[in-house]
Parts: C-alpha cells; sequence; structure tokens
C-alpha cells in the first residue's frame, strides 16, 4: 500500500495551503482527469421579469471543475403572477448546455417559508435546466413553468441547482 | 494599521457559442498594503442585455464579440428553447 505524501512543506508562506497555478491531474493523465479549477462566490439572482420588485438578492455558488452549485434567495415584494412568460433568472457561469452536451438538464427546489407561492406548496422540487447564463423552471407537462403559474404575489422564492458550465 | 477595501474585475471571459460575457468582480482587503481577503462575485452578460450599467471595459468586449450575427443567433436559440 503506498504511503500519502506530506505535500505542506510545499506551502509558500507556512500556512499549509499549496497553490497550484495551473491543476491537478487526478486518476489519470488525460484531460478528462485535469481538476483546474476551484471557486466560491457571489451573485446577484434576479428575475427576468420586468414587473417585478426584488426586495432581496442573494445567490452563492461553489464550483469545481466544470461542475457548479448554486443556491439562492430572492424575496419579491411584488411580481406579475398574469405574466405568461416563463420563470427565469440569471446564473453566475455559462452552461454547457448545446445539443451535443447533453442539455442543462438540472434540479430546482424551493422553500417559501412565509407564504405559499408557486404551485400553492411550501416546498416542491421542479425540473429545471440552464441555458446560456439563464436559469429556467419547468412544470408538469413538459414547458416552462410561467409566472402566471404562481399563487401570491410576493413572497421568498429558494433556489438550488447544478449544472455543467462551458469551461 | 491600514485597512483598505478595493473591487477590481479580474476576470473577463467570453465563452460559449453565443459569446457570453463572464465577469468575476473581486473585493481585496489589505492590511497595510498586505492581502489578507479576497471574495469574489459573479455575473453574466448574455448578448441580448443591457450593458449600460456595465464597465467601460466590459461595454467594449460585449460591443466587439456580440456583433448582430450573434444576436441574431442567440434570439433564436432562445425562441427554439421557449418553443420546447
Amino acid at each position: 500500500m503506498s504511503r500519502a505524501r506530506d505535500l505542506s512543506d510545499l506551502s509558500p508562506d507556512g500556512s499549509g495551503n499549496v497553490l497550484v497555478g495551473g491543476g491537478v491531474f487526478l486518476g489519470g493523465t488525460g484531460s478528462a482527469n485535469l481538476l483546474d479549477d476551484y471557486e466560491e462566490g457571489t451573485w446577484t439572482p434576479a428575475f427576468n421579469l420586468v414587473t417585478v420588485t426584488h426586495t432581496a438578492q442573494y445567490g452563492r455558488y461553489v464550483k469545481i471543475g466544470r461542475l457548479v452549485y448554486c443556491k439562492a434567495r430572492i424575496e419579491v415584494s411584488s411580481i406579475d403572477n398574469t405574466d405568461g412568460s416563463g420563470i427565469q433568472l440569471s446564473a453566475p457561469f455559462t452552461a454547457n448546455s448545446g445539443t451535443a452536451q447533453g442539455g442543462g438538464a438540472t434540479a430546482f427546489a424551493y422553500d417559501s417559508q412565509t407564504s405559499t407561492l408557486m404551485d400553492g406548496s411550501h416546498a416542491d422540487v421542479h425540473g429545471a435546466y440552464v441555458t446560456g447564463n439563464t436559469f429556467a423552471v419547468t412544470n408538469d407537462t413538459g414547458g416552462n413553468m410561467s409566472y402566471s403559474q404562481l399563487t401570491q404575489t410576493s413572497g421568498i422564492f429558494q433556489f438550488a441547482f447544478t449544472f455543467e458550465a462551458t469551461t | 494599521m491600514a485597512l483598505t477595501e478595493e473591487t477590481i474585475q479580474d476576470k473577463i471571459e467570453i465563452v460559449g457559442d453565443y459569446k457570453h460575457v463572464q465577469v468575476r468582480t473581486a473585493t481585496v482587503i489589505k492590511r497595510d498594503g498586505v492581502e489578507i481577503s479576497r471574495s469574489f462575485s459573479r455575473h453574466v452578460v448574455a448578448p441580448d442585455a443591457d450593458i449600460t450599467g456595465e464597465s467601460a471595459e466590459v461595454q467594449a468586449i460585449c460591443a466587439a464579440v456580440h456583433t448582430q450575427a450573434v444576436k441574431d443567433a442567440y434570439a433564436a436559440h432562445l425562441a427554439e428553447q421557449d418553443a420546447d
């Protein structure tokens, strides 16, 4: 059995942290084995609707290689729930969502906590996808869920979704 | 001891078929000129986005890569998505 080598002596500032300017090959030397990015940060998620008043927008992401995990909380004081356009919001990265990449399938969940939104429940899971930098929610009949399917005009949305980024 | 904070756009990338412009903004905290913290915030500028609020550098990049052909292709792509 091989013994793991302690790399902490490679730390330039003695903190124990190792800086790798490029990437690390894991389990092989092919390009598919290269892990070359890790990043945490924030973004400001916003609904694409013109007639919406955002009162709070929080978004955090973790990117590991191409894999992007996002969670967001959006509070609205008013939203046009007569608008028939699809529910969409901005994402912090561009998805690798071309036909050859198998689409941008992802998962969507929310917990409205203090009010009932969407289909009237407090928590739900829907299909969703990310195309370009747009996160979109699908409904039970295979189309995009629209703002007109919301049951209330104010409240809290919470999302969690995962997708593959272009780089 | 002096603490300073500066915000810089430290990474601007052009990605994908429709030339989305990914912008990373870093908030850097320094103590006596030595960086002690760096956090990131992200946003993406799509070909059909309003860029009036973007930095001059991002606006210039968008003007260069978001040609009418790219905008038309992106609009067609969005229409196709809506039709699905």
